[in-house]
């Protein structure tokens, strides 16, 4: 009687055991594939709560007090006065505009006549952010964005302050981006100032809520000191990142496991972990 | 029957909107270096008012929209609460459940269990492409404990009160008192 109550007991954990067995073996396609379903299910529901708050964000400042408007109306003069000034430097850099173009013609006609490919080009698509997940372990955020409007996964993001991360999946209408602060994001990179390739990768967010990435086979004689750090910037050697963009700064760097390089902690803008809207790098055809 | 499949569909809400308000919570707080992982409010519900065969597909679906939200290997979570969904509803029947400390008394050592589990997992199977560091284990752990203490019990009542309403309450069980 009781070994017919115990075998019944254990019969549903014998069932889960076979059933993990199983999923063992489901392709990983279709693992992928079941995702992205429970994603795209994630998805209107984060696109909701992020437009809710920005809603209650507008009818907040519906609501400012009389002194908030007074101090409001006050910034809003200040901008229109340099909104003048902006227009009379405008007058002078169209000028500079139709210059610089006359440059880009001739260039563009050099390079075609030497044979040489065009420096690539990106066109941006600028998204708002609708979910951050911030976990010790993995770092992403979702945007209100997707494959409707090109984009693609492995596309480059950045910021106002400088690289974000990749797109590592793409719903129809919104996708998810790997942070920079993931061990697995990877990228070449340069010191500024140096055209040496060296290698970036993200370690996590610190206590504290500090992104930290690492420095990789960096040469022997660059050495940054916490007085005179060096900034980290993107190297279109990547190839979804235009060359320049802001990765961090290195305050300090130490020797490398084998050696031959140096390596050390890139400390990354802090508003990583707040961004509001990026921009997604859509290389030109 | 027909009650407990709707039942089961009631607390597949109740797991969903906790989803999303500990998402949106972690959204915020982790800007500040902290995140609340309680994978442990999500079996209970399912294990005190539901049978195996309704019990384990609801453990299971939320476990694989936990994986899918919080980016953890796809089906951990899934068989993790299945599993605790089997444990917990052995135990309550031998138990008096009706008191809070009760649920209690599973669900705290149950999500310390989850933190060893998927620590191990990132540094067995997932080493070099995720990275949980101790000194963010750690206050991961504090943090989600002391969040864990009222949502424990609010979440089992709120499940409760909700079947309640909807008259899906199962019968010969006692609500929360």
């Amino acid at each position: 009687m009781v070994k017919k109550t115990d075998r019944r007991k254990s019969q549903p954990f014998l069932f889960l055991g076979l059933f993990l067995i199983a999923w063992w073996g489901i392709p990983a396609s279709w693992k992928i594939f079941t995702k992205s379903a429970f994603a795209e299910f994630h998805a209107p529901l984060w696109d909701l709560s992020s437009r809710t708050e920005d809603l209650s964000n507008y009818w907040g400042h519906l609501s400012d007090s009389k002194e908030t408007l007074i101090e409001k109306a006050k910034n809003s003069s200040r901008l229109q006065a340099g909104l003048d000034l902006q227009g009379d430097r405008n007058n002078a850099i169209q000028e500079e505009i139709v210059r610089l173009r006359s440059l880009e013609a001739s260039l563009n006609k050099l390079e075609t006549s030497l044979n040489l490919g065009s420096s690539q080009g990106f066109e941006p698509i600028i998204a708002r952010v609708s979910h951050r997940s911030l976990s010790g372990w993995w770092q992403k955020i979702t945007i209100r964005k997707g494959s409707s409007h090109g984009i693609k996964p492995g596309l480059g993001v950045i910021s106002n302050r400088g690289v974000v991360g990749r797109i590592k999946s793409v719903g129809r209408r919104s996708s998810e981006i790997e942070l920079i602060t993931n061990p697995s994001f990877r990228m070449v990179a340069h010191f500024e100032g140096d055209d040496r390739p060296v290698t970036f990768q993200g370690s996590g967010i610190a206590l504290g809520g500090i992104p930290v990435g690492l420095a990789l086979d960096v040469p022997h004689d660059l050495t940054p000191t916490p007085e005179k750090p060096h900034t980290l910037i993107s190297s279109d050697l990547s190839a979804i990142f235009p060359r320049g963009v802001p990765l961090g700064v290195v305050k300090d760097l130490g020797e490398g496991e084998e050696g031959l390089f140096k390596s050390g902690n890139v400390t990354l803008d802090l508003s990583l972990n707040q961004l509001m809207e990026v921009t997604v790098l859509v290389p030109r055809q | 029957m027909q009650k407990q499949n709707k039942a089961a569909f009631v607390l597949l809400g109740v797991n969903l909107v906790t989803l999303i308000l500990l998402g949106s919570v972690n959204a915020t707080i982790g800007q500040h270096g902290v995140f609340l992982y309680l994978p442990a409010l999500f079996f209970l519900p399912g294990a005190l008012c539901l049978d195996n065969s309704r019990g384990i597909p609801l453990a299971f679906v939320t476990g694989l929209l936990l994986d899918q939200q919080i980016e953890t290997t796809f089906g951990f979570h899934a068989f993790a609460l299945s599993t605790f969904h089997l444990l917990g509803s052995n135990w309550f029947r031998g138990v008096n459940y009706r008191k809070d400390f009760v649920t209690l008394a599973l669900q705290l050592p149950a999500n310390l269990l989850f933190f060893i589990l998927w620590l191990l997992w990132i540094k067995i199977f997932e080493n070099g492409k995720m990275e949980w560091t101790w000194g963010r284990w750690g206050i991961d752990l504090i943090a989600s404990t002391l969040a864990l203490i009222p949502l424990a019990i609010w979440i089992p009542r709120f499940a409760e009160s909700l079947l309640g309403l909807t008259n899906l309450f199962p019968e010969g069980r006692k609500e929360l008192s």
